[in-house]
């Protein structure tokens, strides 16, 4: 089952043309990785399928189990199932990560008709995620994000990747700022996510987060298209060569 | 620009002033009668008409409005003012006299003519529970609170009144004396003056939370003369502007004293078409090298037609300093409001989670949740 096809997707940021037809197909139980070149435009697609404001699509088609999510708003595809880990995660001082956290998932169940998670059983639920990741219990009463150094903060995009449960996860630069260590753990909960009914678009520059995290397909973005796909071995082969090769 | 008649001062407060041990009645009135003659040409109340304030200050009747809780504990004694002679009687005459500034504050001066009661309150250790100022009916109600050297106490006070209400709090910290201050004003239609000065001597400590409602009319002026070495002050809190409402809101901060530190850090939102003044004054005075001051004003305008006035001031007469201020009025901001939704919060909810996450950055202590839940309501 396919759970997201990109069919020509061509997309504008203010103005400018960045992605210039890219076809992606993700499978249910599927990895795949897009790497590429600095402005290839692999931030541009996550955004897009996210539908971060201030990102046009001039053409193409993103069905998401099936529906067209050009037209709807960043909630709507979250309720779809439809999760972006940022590469750089705002900061919101001020409004508690636990209220954040509460407010995302109440509204994800009422907008798929389940029943709400009572207060205990979202705090168990958040307090063993937070043990899972690393995160001392006390961030939930930090303001989001709020004073959390680079680990802290893409280790909450991924407890918030496990607690959302969502299809489809496209983590953008999840690996960039982190440690070895970090990287484990991370790792470790994007593992712990995966499944044979969702999928994840890892979008990388390094090599070294597809160690942790293996894929089924590897992508090269490269001008705003994808210039070749392979399977893993397709990474070693970048790590090995660079991205020069693949425009001669 | 249209000039308006305001009324001479014996109309205010009534001639002659009546006497009291505490207040050099002769002596204020004239200082308030000179200084209300200038109102006219000054800055200070170019946003704000005083003309109603003096209005409502003549129509009061006289008595004290205001009822405090936690004074039956060891180290505070509160007195009267009614009451009050000796000694206490004069450490408050010369306060007033000597330490309010008659043309900042000139609504003070007329206040205090004006009061009919009022406290003493004088603290001379660490206090238990806190010191509960409520104020059910309007009035005027002066508080002069003296922190002994290295007292320290919370004082709490809930400024919603039924009434035109004017308050006046003259507060002394003495050497190491430390006050945790938490004030609200959450009752929206309403009259109210207030000043409170704080005068911090060597190594004392004053933290305030402030959280206003604008009213039919409301001026807070607060005014923080750090005059020992080592006094630190922290000054924070929200506002909020609803539909028809004003606020106006005057804060200096004086360092007349080397190695002072100041904070303020305040939080404003528009919410409907009202107007919000907001002056944020620092000023350092000579001989006052490694003064460190910071003002942050941050304003959301989140109706199209709300006016939110900012105005950091600096004058600084040291050059061994570090000063920093900053004042915006904006909108949301879209990343943030980008971050929740993509996490499936509907943007109306996340506006108001993001809104509401603005004001409360600002909010502490027994009061915050009360000033939260106000907050939310408008939102």
């Amino acid at each position: 089952m396919n759970l997201l096809e990109i069919k020509g997707l061509r997309a504008k940021v203010g103005g400018e043309l960045i992605l210039r037809g890219v076809d992606l197909t993700v499978a249910a139980g599927e990895v795949h990785a897009i790497m590429g070149p600095n402005g290839s435009g692999k931030s541009t697609l996550a955004a897009v399928l996210a539908g971060r404001p201030g990102y046009e699509v001039e053409d193409g088609e993103i069905l998401f189990l099936g529906r067209d999510l050009t037209d709807l708003a960043p909630e709507q595809r979250a309720h779809l199932g439809l999760f972006l880990a940022f590469q750089y995660p705002v900061e919101i001082p001020g409004v508690s990560n636990m209220e954040f956290l509460k407010a995302a998932i109440d509204n994800l169940h009422a907008a798929r008709g389940e029943p709400q998670l009572s207060t205990v059983e979202f705090m168990k639920r958040v307090r063993e995620l937070a043990g899972r990741l690393q995160l001392s219990p006390e961030f939930l009463k930090r303001g989001v994000n709020e004073g959390f150094s680079g680990g802290e903060k893409k280790r909450n995009e991924i407890l918030q990747l496990l607690l959302l449960e969502p299809r489809l996860a496209v983590l953008d630069e999840t690996d960039s700022g982190l440690d070895i260590d970090a990287l484990q753990v991370v790792a470790e909960g994007v593992n712990g996510f995966r499944s044979g009914d969702n999928g994840i678009l890892l979008i990388t520059h390094y090599q070294r987060l597809l160690d942790h995290i293996v894929p089924d397909v590897v992508h090269v973005l490269s001008a705003g298209r994808i210039a070749r796909s392979g399977d893993k071995s397709l990474a070693l082969e970048l790590e090995e060569k660079g991205y020069g090769w693949l425009a001669q | 620009m249209k000039t308006v008649a305001l009324p001479d001062v014996a109309e205010v407060v009534g001639d002659p002033p009546q006497e009291r041990p505490w207040l050099d009645a002769g002596h204020v009135r004239e200082r308030a009668g000179n200084h209300l003659l200038t109102v006219p040409t000054k800055e200070l109340w170019k946003y704000t008409p005083i003309k109603p304030f003096l209005d409502e200050l003549a129509r009061l009747s006289a008595g004290s409005p205001a009822a405090l809780d936690g004074i039956d504990q060891p180290g505070v004694r509160a007195v009267p003012l009614d009451t009050l002679d000796g000694d206490d009687a004069m450490r408050v005459r010369r306060a007033v006299s000597e330490r309010l500034d008659g043309a900042r504050h000139v609504l003070a001066d007329l206040a205090l003519l004006r009061a009919g009661g009022g406290w003493f309150v004088q603290v001379s250790a660490t206090a238990g529970p806190p010191l509960e100022i409520r104020i059910p009916q309007g009035g005027v109600a002066p508080l002069f609170l003296v922190l002994e050297p290295g007292a320290e106490l919370t004082l709490v006070e809930r400024m919603d009144a039924e009434g035109f209400l004017a308050q006046v709090a003259l507060v002394e910290l003495g050497p190491g004396a430390r006050l945790h201050h938490y004030r609200a004003a959450l009752a929206r239609d309403v009259g109210h003056y207030s000043l409170l000065q704080v005068h911090l001597a060597q190594d004392a400590r004053y933290r305030l939370n402030q959280n206003c409602v604008a009213g039919n009319r409301r001026r807070a002026e607060v005014h923080v003369l750090m005059d020992g070495p080592g006094a630190d002050a922290d000054l924070a809190g929200a506002y909020l502007v609803e539909p028809g409402q004003h606020l106006d809101q005057q804060f200096v901060v004086e360092h007349r004293a080397g190695h002072t530190t100041s904070r303020q850090k305040f939080h404003g939102i528009g919410a409907g078409k009202g107007r919000s003044v907001f002056n944020g004054r620092i000023h350092i005075h000579p001989d006052s090298p490694a003064s460190d001051a910071q003002l942050s004003n941050r304003n959301l305008a989140l109706h199209p037609d709300v006016e939110m006035d900012t105005k950091p001031e600096l004058e600084i007469y040291t050059d061994d300093v570090r000063c920093a201020h900053g004042a915006t009025v904006g909108q949301l901001a879209l990343e943030s409001l980008f971050y929740l939704t993509s996490r499936g919060v509907p943007e109306p909810a996340a506006r108001r989670l993001l809104s509401h996450g603005f004001v409360r950055e600002c909010m502490a202590g027994p009061l915050a949740e009360a000033s939260a839940v106000r907050f939310m309501e408008a939102l």
